[in-house]
């Protein structure tokens, strides 16, 4: 387990009212793993929009369980959301025309772009065992 | 969250949506719902007041795009499209107030601050409507 400074987990189980819990849990996480707050925040940021992609999308707005694992590698933060319902296709969200006028803008895809944006990893996949895992990697001290 | 609503005189009447508390997916509904209800009581002129508000997600800028499509009722779309293009189109109905650090790390990752105006300071908010 060379590399591996530290990690936390916990499980939240709820519906959306769960991300404000999420988020402090990430924040504090975050600062006792020595984090800076551009790195904190990236990690608040994108752990809260892939917790409202679950409980909204997957669990479809009714009661579900979200476990979330955070831990540090020498140079940088990964955080895992394991959850059930159904399955998580990120390739049908189409990607946020940024240049776009905002009267000509979807609705949805926001969330995922902030979440590729502010980490240099994401990774969806769906196990049989522990339904969807997303695992998120950021570098530390990117700076942006 | 808490919104309340008040009404200042600039060039124009001007309402001010004074919100508190964190805007995402569990109170975006709520933030957008007073914000139509203010346009449907006849508000054509709208600052969004982000001063006691720490923390915005993509659902808040969700809201903010709705509001922005129903407030611009009334404009030239050529001239939305040209300003667009030109990249000097500001929405001139719909302001931002002092939003903080973190908040304006989503409008900027969006490109929400292309097309809304983001002011410092209420008494001038309301003046350059």
């Amino acid at each position: 387990m060379s590399g591996i400074v530290s990690r936390a987990r916990r499980i939240f189980e709820g519906s959306l009212e769960q991300l404000e819990p999420i988020r402090n849990f990430i924040i504090q996480t975050t600062n006792d793993l020595g984090c800076d707050d551009r790195d904190a925040f990236a990690l608040e940021l994108a752990a809260d929009e892939a917790a409202a992609n679950a409980f909204h999308h997957s669990y479809q707005d009714k009661p579900g369980r979200v476990e979330i694992e955070l831990w540090r590698e020498e140079d940088a933060l990964l955080v895992q959301m394991s959850y059930g319902g159904t399955s998580f296709d990120p390739a049908r969200v189409r990607e946020p025309d940024l240049n776009a006028p905002l009267e000509q803008r979807d609705a949805g895809g926001l969330g995922l772009y902030f979440m590729r944006q502010l980490m240099d990893h994401v990774e969806f996949k769906f196990d049989k065992v522990k339904g969807n895992v997303v695992t998120m990697r950021r570098t530390l001290g990117r700076g942006d | 969250m808490e919104i309340t609503t008040s009404k200042e005189q600039g060039k124009v009447p001007v309402t001010v949506l004074h919100v508190k508390g964190n805007i995402d997916s569990t109170s975006y509904e709520q933030f957008q719902r007073r914000a139509e209800q203010a346009i449907k009581s006849g508000a054509k002129n709208l600052v969004i007041d982000l001063r006691d508000v720490p923390y915005m997600s993509s659902a808040g800028l969700r809201a903010l795009n709705a509001i922005y499509n129903q407030l611009r009722e009334g404009e030239d779309p050529n001239m939305v499209t040209k300003g667009v293009s030109a990249g000097t189109y500001k929405s001139p109905h719909l302001k931002l107030l002092a939003p903080s650090k973190r908040v304006m790390e989503t409008l900027k990752m969006s490109g929400f601050d292309m097309f809304l105006d983001i002011q410092s300071n209420l008494q001038e908010a309301v003046a350059s409507f």
